[in-house]
């Protein structure tokens, strides 16, 4: 509870006529003092029940145009609410899911209904965080948070381009125990999931056998890619990022590992930056959650170039600079062992290509710190290696950055670029 | 409740219970604080003016009783001006203050507005906190 300007200037006031009855030893300003106090507290105690009234009048419909989504799919809520507000001045504002960004309209309630359209990057299920209350009388004002119906509709997001096989979807009644997508598993490693059916889907992408065995219709999302076992690389963000960042980062690379639900033997690299830190084993939960742990305090190599650049021979065609002889002597060196042997890093995304020997779809999570030129290398190294790639980056959506971090990886030959 | 019946009433008392010396400034600002019930002002305006001439009004007031009867008109007149349900709930603390107010007026002795301020003390803690706790206590248990 605030007080308004009305208020402070009342109890300013008050404070003078008890500074008055002790100056001037007057027992009527005292009691003019207390009477201002008493009336204060009277309209805080009125303020105070009507704001309870109004919170537990308020009823709140939200109707969205879908539940299901994908991953760049855009949401079209209408959100109305009835409720009594009596003397107060309120207004009212939707408050998003956690995560999701507004792309049209405002949450805040006109004439009780609001609608809006929102993009929602977080995968799993999402709710709505509530109604956000912000009410005031003469006196005193005060925001409030009201959670109620936030269960409803409940938003699910699958994402896309996420390399999937066959997929585990119950229990057989036969003696392996497990039902599988079939024409998946059929087809050798297939890039295939499976989520709920949704208004939109073709009919031809239902699968029936599964429907019929789930009790609900599910459709068969189909990737570009042509099969393969999964890699996962995970660029886990340096020193210097923020903790809401990393968390999303965390959550990010746990919703792929679930979503890449063919086993638990398929490596999960960890790199930072320029620097290899660990390869650790798909069904090695606790190590992959110790590390993401490490997300933000790592403190990484320079972002900036790290391959041999084709600078080092431009400089010797210069003219007019007068080099000291420590200068001749290491650009003579340079320019002797440029491109004749490889850096660490290269050296480093050459080991880590050759172990991948059998895996040919590698998912990315990056957080595109620095100049970017890591990511640009191991994702010409894969698509150099005729695998596909697929990159996720966490904490670029909807900012400045966003166009230059897609087209930079478009251009390294990336075949999917999310921005999370 | 109709504020100007209430004001007009407080301008009456405080000019029949002026000290002798003070009866004319009484009579002044007590037509201000008649007149601020009267005239079109917006409301946050009106509820300014009806405590800044009314509560100095207080001050002239010559006897005990007479400051006690003045706080709790004062006090009716401005919760009337500022839209309030005058219901037992907000009488009983007035009239509680305006009691307080007249002990004060005796100044019998230091206790007695210590004890006040003191009571005074933990009802601002009860609004200010207990209630807003259980508000909030309130709303979170209906969220379901």
């Amino acid at each position: 509870m605030r007080p308004t300007l009305l208020t402070g200037l009342l109890l300013l006031f008050s404070l003078v006529c008890f500074v008055y009855a002790w100056m001037m030893n007057a027992g009527e300003a005292a009691a003019a003092g207390l009477g201002l106090l008493v009336f204060l507290a009277a309209r805080a105690f009125i303020f105070q029940t009507e704001v309870h009234g109004l919170a537990l009048s308020l009823t709140v419909i939200r109707e969205t145009d879908k539940t299901i989504l994908h991953q760049s799919s855009i949401v079209n809520i209408t959100s109305s609410i009835t409720a009594v507000t009596k003397k107060l001045t309120a207004s009212f504002e939707d408050v998003l899911p956690a995560g999701a960004v507004l792309t049209a309209g405002s949450p805040r309630f006109t004439e009780g209904r609001a609608s809006y359209s929102l993009n929602l990057p977080v995968i799993g299920d999402s709710f709505f965080q509530g109604v956000r209350i912000t009410c005031s009388d003469l006196f005193f004002a005060n925001t409030l948070l009201v959670a109620r119906n936030a269960e409803h509709p409940k938003l699910t997001m699958y994402p896309t381009g996420i390399a999937a096989t066959h997929h585990a979807v119950g229990h057989g009644a036969g003696w392996s125990a497990q039902e599988f997508d079939r024409p998946a598993l059929i087809a050798g490693f297939d890039t295939r999931t499976l989520r709920p059916y949704a208004d939109g889907d073709s009919t031809r992408d239902i699968d029936w056998k599964i429907s019929g065995k789930q009790q609900e219709l599910y459709v068969r999302l189909r990737m570009d890619a042509s099969g393969g076992l999964p890699a996962l690389i995970v660029d886990l963000p340096p020193r210097g990022a923020s903790e809401e960042l990393c968390l999303h980062f965390a959550e990010t690379v746990v919703g792929i590992l679930e979503n890449l639900n063919i086993g638990e033997e398929y490596p999960v690299i960890f790199i930072s930056g320029a620097m290899y830190l660990d390869t650790i084993r798909s069904g090695e939960s606790e190590k992959i959650i110790a590390m993401l742990k490490q997300a933000g305090t790592i403190y990484a190599a320079d972002y900036l170039y790290r391959l041999r650049h084709p600078s080092v021979t431009r400089r010797s065609t210069e003219s007019g600079h007068q080099l000291s002889d420590q200068e001749r002597r290491i650009e003579g060196l340079i320019r002797l062992y440029a491109g004749r042997y490889p850096t660490d890093f290269e050296r480093m995304v050459r080991n880590i290509s050759t172990s991948l020997e059998q895996e040919t779809h590698i998912t990315y999570v990056t957080a595109a710190y620095g100049d970017l030129s890591h990511m640009t290398y191991f994702i010409n190294e894969t698509k150099k290696n005729k695998r596909y790639a697929a990159v996720f980056v966490v904490g670029a959506a909807a900012t400045p950055r966003e166009e230059e971090i897609r087209s930079a990886f478009t251009r390294a030959g990336a075949d999917v670029v999310e921005m999370i | 409740m109709n504020s100007k019946i209430t004001a007009i009433i407080t301008a009456v008392i405080a000019v029949a219970g002026a000290s002798g010396d003070q009866r004319i400034i009484a009579g002044i600002i007590g037509a201000a604080f008649v007149i601020c019930t009267f005239i079109s002002l917006p409301q946050n305006m009106r509820i300014l003016l009806l405590s800044a001439t009314g509560f100095p009004l207080i001050f002239t007031s010559g006897y005990p009783a007479v400051a006690g009867l003045l706080v709790i008109f004062v006090v009716m007149t401005l919760l009337a001006a500022s839209g309030a349900k005058i219901g037992p709930g907000i009488v009983l603390p007035v009239i509680a203050a305006g009691i307080a107010g007249a002990v004060y007026a005796f100044q019998l002795s230091l206790a007695v507005p210590v004890l006040t301020a003191g009571i005074f003390l933990i009802l601002v803690i009860y609004i200010l906190f207990v209630r807003e706790y259980r508000l909030k206590k309130h709303v979170e248990g209906t969220n379901k």
